[in-house]
């Protein structure tokens, strides 16, 4: 016999094609589609075959594969003839009794699913003896009908023992993707509740966050073959060469290799750097420290302070009140179940310390107190804080512990905000009033919005247990399968048959918004919110290739000035125009100027903004010291001004100011300046 | 957040910048010795030393910092007070000149210039003009620590001209209705135990509290405040609150609770030259061998012959390569395509279609409906608990709707269940968003609302837990992360007949419990892991070992007044759950078996060999180190023997101990 592991179930699906269904071919196909669909990004072990059925058949082999997923929704099409179910289930069943004698003993389970409405022909008594007799040890499904009293099929539903269901009862309850369930494994700890007392628990993981949505997905190249990752390390030798090294993950070779992984004692690192001729920095402020990993090992034992007992560890540290244990502690990023852990080779001494546990669980949950405690995951894991939470499962009438983990004091952010009510500090410092307290009339608005707004028992469970599935996996899912299926359309066509499912599957818990709309008009009346619009001004629609012959010249431009480190002509055209006459030529630089920036503010691109500001900004420099030269002073000062006050040059200003890079001229460059050191250097915060 | 990857830091580093002016007074007063023999002056230093060794181990390095002393003469700028440590981000140079200036015999001296008196508002303009230096992103400080309770001279110095100045450049330093500056100014009065004044009027006659609301605060102590002062209190997004269609306001986002991480993955140095190495990751295709395609990929397990894969060596030389010669060879991560296999069909995605695919670009909270806060389950909760608060800058009238909210579902004990989204790239999460307000509790008794919630002893416990965790509890909606269906696991299946336990079990076990039943908030754990981190980095430092390395959560039984406390209730659940018939063998199972195997007789009814018999047997070897370990610890009072002495010494130390009984 094979290994249970690799044993495998085997489903053919059947659906009927015949005249008969014409109306409910598209159920049928919906019904098949999900089918497989699920199956399919679940990444079963399970084979499926699919069949239509009329007076021929049409069918393909045992397996899981896209192409099915095809067959399905590109070639069934309604025959003329009626359905025949006899020959249909005869065949699937020959198809898995072949597949059987290929690869015996690894079948574990045999279902046939047929999709079928009720309007075939009657069987005759002696086909329905045949196919029960057939039948046995495979489960048979038929969906599709809607009446089961009274139709064709009923003789046969009731002979071979089939389970029915309506095509609405299906779909509502399979058109959910699921990803691929991995079976969590128990974690065992001793919990020290005093110096000889260890009572055994069982940890099973109650909820855990996960960021990715299920799908597997690896990393491939352009031509679509596997990548690992690698790092290249560069550093300077006692010469001052730069050597290069190669540094390889030891999981390149666990997974790559001929050899069995268990072989690979260590990978050689004769292209590595030596280790002991590498120390690691810290930061201790700007002072960068050397330590020898070494010594962080042996002097600090890797800073951890696990006494490293097997398996880690479980110690209790103290009780506190429940009430002390507020929610939003909770560091959230997994929670666990805990019961006490009896093993299979339970002893009458086993049970004294699950009596112990239980009893000690239950007087935490009359006491309602809640136990901290020390705790390690393994050997060599660092130290965390974990609470253990008593509950009482009414339906099983057992107490038990929810084990989540406790912030430590460095992990509390440092907040401080101010009261809503009327604070002394605003009375200071602002305007006097508690504007922001909310009349009676307000109050009321919104306990009508609860009123309104209250979910049903059944909906708040799927929230609030976890029973929704995540629609991101749902998106995902119905991208890849429409890119499967068509893939000929763009990736935004994609996208927009993906969300059209994915918002019909949404749209249950949007109900309640749409279902009030009247109660948000008056909310919106009654609260006047308004949005603060940064006064944006018409931005002028530039043309693309405008925009881009704009940019391209300003880069052109900091490119020249680059290569000439002198100044470029510009530069000396406008020295010269100051010699002439200083005053006009300021007046007409800095007008220049602001026409330029003006037209810079508008490119939407921020990073080619900022780039053409750079260039403008030198030339800015330029003005001023020609100015300072020349005794000019208010000028140049009126000219920041004016990018500092008027909105139309904000994206200037935010450059500039952010940054501090040009400041008015004062007392410190020009003697005569209006403005003093200090006035300048605060001239960007006022 | 877990999704918070950090990955703001980046940006955090150049624009979020905190800069703090640490002020201390040193007129005479501050050297006046108190009844500990140490002067006001010493404390503060002390206090602003510590802040110095903590931002010094924060590696983000966010925070410059600087120290002026005021009340001396300085001939530059005759305006009284020095500069002794400029604003920039400290290290080993600037804790050491504290350091030294802390353990000199005489501080008074060893500071600069004669006492003389200065103008605080001299000092903080200079602070302010400090400040504007620097990108106009940033939150600026000034931490004021002095013992002198009024500095403007005369008991009305509401109308003294000076106190008008001070209030004027203190007002410029908070900088009220600039965009993008943050400006606090605070007070600490040394000593802590001064006279702090708790009603309004009193607090009203206090010069620095009209300068510093906080200043008399006994939320927390100085040195939390000083740390809240040198926090950047950013929100980490800001986005939109959609009840429904027409009435959306602005909410700032903050992080309550988020893991503090240890030392980052060290950048590593060549010893011999000190020289940074450079590590660049990258990506390279997996060689393979040339002979032997794939199979054509039918999963068939019954074909033997599999894909030929390349020996360790070849592997390694060849990816060796790819990797020294560098270049177009290393792949970015962003350049590469993701592939999924689906029904036998390797689907391959470049990496605009997999963004496309994975982002709902819903950005916002979008109000779904409102359940009890009773139906949430916190602790099932898989993400970082956060704050809302409401963003007046961005809504006109966001304070009003959200205390609106606030107050009735808080009255009303009502939860908000929301879809979220920080950001558009951003796993779409539901939340449940929580209400809490300070003191509610009372508030709701005397408004009469719901007169069956009077308070009782469960509400005056919670109101005690409240005043225990104050400066860890905010006023708002936390935000509790609901998991999805695929994030849940598995549920227990208690096919197990549990024992009906009685009464008389239980009352033993909450002897027990009570006894250890402590007050509890989350400032009572440090962890252990960055204490000691930190110690390590300050004592290289400096020199010294300026922080404690220690085990900060050592349980109860070690403490031996805690072990005193419970040892009746100990001995008696031993008794009354036959625990002694279990021993601790029982928790070891296979280490029973291993026994009962090995050395028949020798083992006692607790199923564990009696150390004794061993000895006399002369089988103490057969002990694992730990088990020596734990022997000698508990038969040899005050042994002192090195936990990293080899197996055979303890093996000898015992010998001897028992030799020697």
């Amino acid at each position: 016999m094979p290994p249970k592991s690799k044993q495998y179930g085997v489903t053919v699906v059947l659906v009927d094609v015949g005249a008969n269904i014409a109306e409910d071919i598209e159920k049928s196909r919906t019904t098949a589609d999900w089918i497989f669909s699920r199956k399919l990004f679940s990444n079963s072990e399970e084979k499926l075959a699919v069949a239509a059925f009329n007076s021929s058949i049409t069918q393909n082999s045992m397996n899981l594969k896209n192409v099915q997923l095809k067959f399905i929704n590109n070639e069934l099409e309604v025959n003329k003839n009626y359905g025949d179910i006899y020959n249909g289930v005869s065949v699937a069943i020959d198809m898995i009794e072949t597949h059987e004698r290929d690869h015996d003993g690894f079948v574990n389970d045999r279902t046939i699913v047929v999709i079928t409405n009720s309007n075939t022909e009657y069987l005759k008594q002696e086909k329905i003896d045949l196919l029960a007799e057939k039948l046995a040890g495979i489960d048979i499904i038929i969906i599709g009908q809607e009446n089961t009293q009274e139709n064709p099929l009923t003789k046969f539903i009731e002979e071979v023992n089939a389970q029915v269901y309506t095509y609405d009862f299906m779909l509502k309850n399979v058109s959910v993707f699921m990803p691929k369930i991995t079976d969590t494994r128990n974690m065992y700890k001793q919990f020290e509740i005093a110096p000889d007392i260890r009572l055994p628990l069982a940890f099973t993981t109650k909820s855990a966050k996960s960021t990715s949505s299920g799908l597997k997905f690896s990393l491939v190249d352009d031509y679509g073959s596997n990548v690992v990752r690698v790092s290249q390390l560069n550093v300077q030798n006692e010469n001052g060469e730069t050597q290069t090294f190669a540094q390889l993950p030891k999981a390149v070779f666990e997974k790559n290799c001929e050899e069995e992984t268990s072989f690979i004692v260590e990978t050689e690192t004769s292209d590595e750097i030596p280790k002991d001729e590498v120390c690691s920095g810290y930061f201790f402020g700007k002072t960068l420290i050397f330590f020898d990993d070494d010594e962080i090992k042996s002097q600090y034992n890797n800073h951890n302070f696990n006494d490293g007992e097997k398996g880690g560890c479980l110690k209790l540290i103290q009780f506190t009140k429940k009430e002390n244990i507020d929610p939003s502690f909770f560091l959230g990023d997994k929670s666990y179940t805990v019961m006490p852990s009896v093993s299979k080779t339970t002893s009458g001494n086993n049970l004294n310390t699950t009596r112990c546990t239980l009893a000690l669980i239950e007087s935490m949950f009359e006491l309602e107190v809640v136990a901290i405690c020390r705790y390690a995951y393994s050997v060599s894991s660092h130290l965390q804080l974990m609470a253990l939470i008593p509950h009482f499962d009414e339906e099983n009438e057992v107490a038990f512990l929810r084990a989540v983990r406790l912030p430590f004091v460095d992990d509390m952010r440092c907040l401080k905000f101010p009261t809503f009510e009327k604070s002394s500090h605003d009375m200071m410092f602002l305007t006097d009033s508690d504007e922001t307290k909310p009349t009676v009339a307000h109050l009321s608005a919104i306990d009508d919005l609860i009123d309104l707004m209250q979910f049903d028992e059944t909906t708040v469970n799927t929230f609030t247990t976890g029973q929704m599935p995540d629609p991101q996996l749902q998106l995902q899912c119905h991208f890849l399968r429409d890119k499967i299926l068509k893939p000929d359309i763009s990736t935004k066509q994609h996208l927009e048959n993906a969300m059209e499912k994915v918002d019909e599957f949404m749209k249950p818990i949007n109900n309640l918004v749409e279902a009030n709309g009247g109660l948000f008009k008056r909310l919106s009346e009654e609260f006047n919110l308004n949005r603060v619009v940064k006064e944006k001004r018409q931005r002028i629609e530039l043309d693309k290739q405008d925009m881009q012959n704009l940019i391209d010249e300003y880069k052109n431009k900091k490119n020249t000035e680059k290569e000439k480190k002198t100044g470029g002509n510009k530069k000396e055209d406008l020295e010269s125009k100051f010699e002439k006459d200083a005053t006009n030529s300021a007046i007409e630089a800095c007008k220049g100027a602001i026409k330029t920036i003006g037209a810079m503010c508008l490119i939407p691109d921020k990073m080619s903004r900022e780039q053409c500001f750079e260039v403008i900004h030198t030339q800015i420099l330029e003005i001023r010291q020609l100015c300072i030269k020349y005794n000019i002073f208010e000028t140049f000062n009126e000219f920041l001004l004016k990018l500092r006050e008027e909105e139309d040059y904000e994206e200037f200003r935010d450059f500039l100011a952010e940054n501090k890079l040009c400041f008015p001229i004062s007392q410190k460059d020009l003697k005569l300046a209006n403005l003093s050191e200090n006035e300048a250097i605060e001239f960007w915060d006022e | 957040m877990d999704e918070t990857k950090y990955g703001e830091d980046g940006e955090v580093l150049n624009v979020n910048k905190k800069y703090t002016f640490f002020v201390i007074d040193a007129s005479e007063a501050m050297f006046e010795s108190n009844k500990d023999g140490e002067c006001d002056f010493k404390y503060a230093l002390k206090l602003v030393l510590n802040e110095y060794l903590n931002i010094c181990c924060n590696w983000t390095l966010k925070n410059q910092v600087g120290i002026i002393i005021t009340n001396r003469e300085n001939p530059e700028t005759n305006d009284n007070f020095i500069v002794f440590s400029p604003m920039g981000i400290p290290g080993q140079e600037e804790v050491n000149e504290i350091r030294e200036l802390l353990e000199s015999e005489n501080i008074k001296k060893e500071i600069k210039g004669e006492s003389k008196t200065c103008d605080l508002a001299n000092c903080f303009n200079f602070c302010k003009r400090q400040f504007s230096g620097f990108s106009n992103t940033r939150h600026q400080s000034v931490i004021y620590f002095t013992n002198n309770r009024n500095p403007f001279g005369r008991d009305d110095f509401w109308e003294s001209s000076y106190f008008k100045r001070t209030k004027t450049a203190i007002s410029k330093i908070i900088g009220i209705g600039q965009r993008k500056t943050l400006g606090e100014f605070s007070v600490i009065l040394v000593p802590e135990d001064s006279y702090r004044p708790e009603n309004r009027e009193e607090k009203e006659k206090e010069a620095w509290y009209h300068l510093d609301t906080e200043v008399f605060t006994k939320e927390c102590d100085s040195q939390r405040r000083i740390r809240q002062k040198t926090t950047v209190t950013r929100s980490h997004a800001n986005v939109t609150v959609k009840l429904g269609p027409g009435v959306e306001f602005d909410v700032g986002v903050f992080t309550l609770v988020s893991e503090a991480r240890p030392w980052p993955k060290a950048q590593k140095y060549l010893k011999s030259t000190e020289m940074p190495i450079e590590k660049n990751v990258g990506y390279v295709p997996v060689p393979q061998k040339q002979k032997g395609e794939f199979e054509d990929s039918d999963d068939d397990f019954f074909s033997s012959s599999k894909p030929a894969k390349p020996t360790i060596s070849e592997l390694k030389t060849q990816l060796t390569n790819q990797v020294i010669q560098g270049g177009e060879e290393l792949r970015k991560r962003a350049e590469l395509r993701k592939m999924v296999e689906l029904g036998g069909e390797k689907v391959v995605l470049d990496s605009e279609e997999h963004k496309a695919m994975t982002q709902f670009a819903q950005k916002g909270i979008q109000l779904i409906g409102f359940c009890p806060i009773e139906n949430v389950d916190c602790e099932i909760s898989i993400g970082q608990p956060k704050l809302l608060r409401p963003n007046e800058e961005t809504t006109l009238g966001s304070t009003r709707i959200y205390r609106a909210l606030l107050d009735r579902c808080f009255a009303r004990q009502q939860a908000m269940i929301c879809k979220y989204q920080s950001r558009s790239n951003e796993k779409m999460r539901m939340v449940a968003l929580i209400p809490w307000k300070k003191a509610g509790l009372e508030e709701q008794g005397q408004e009469g609302d719901d007169e069956d919630q009077k308070p009782d002893v469960k509400n005056l416990r919670k109101l005690r837990a409240q005043a225990d965790a104050s400066e860890f509890l905010q006023e708002g909606f936390s935000i509790v992360a609901l998991p999805y269906r695929e994030e849940m696991k598995s549920t227990v299946s208690s096919d197990v007949k549990w024992p009906e336990i009685e009464e008389q079990e239980k009352t033993v076990a909450k002897k027990f419990i009570k006894k250890l039943t402590m007050s509890y908030n989350p400032g009572f754990y440090e962890n252990p892991r960055l204490l000691s981190e930190r110690s390590a980095l300050c004592e290289r430092a400096t020199g010294e070992e300026l922080i404690e390395r220690r085990d900060t959560l050592i349980p109860y039984h070690n403490y031996p007044e805690r072990l005193q406390r419970v040892h009746a209730e100990i001995e008696q659940i031993t008794q009354v759950f036959h625990l002694d018939e279990v021993g601790k063998a029982e928790s070891k199972p296979q280490k029973k078996r291993k026994n009962e195997e090995d050395s028949g007789n020798s083992k006692n009814k607790k199923g564990k060999p009696d150390i004794k018999e061993l000895y006399e047997s002369g089988k103490l070897a057969k002990l694992t180190k730990d088990e020596l370990l734990e022997e000698i610890e508990k038969n040899c009072k005050n042994a002192d023997i090195n936990k990293k002495s080899m197996k055979q010494d303890l093996v000898d130390f015992l010998t001897n101990y028992f030799e020697n009984l």
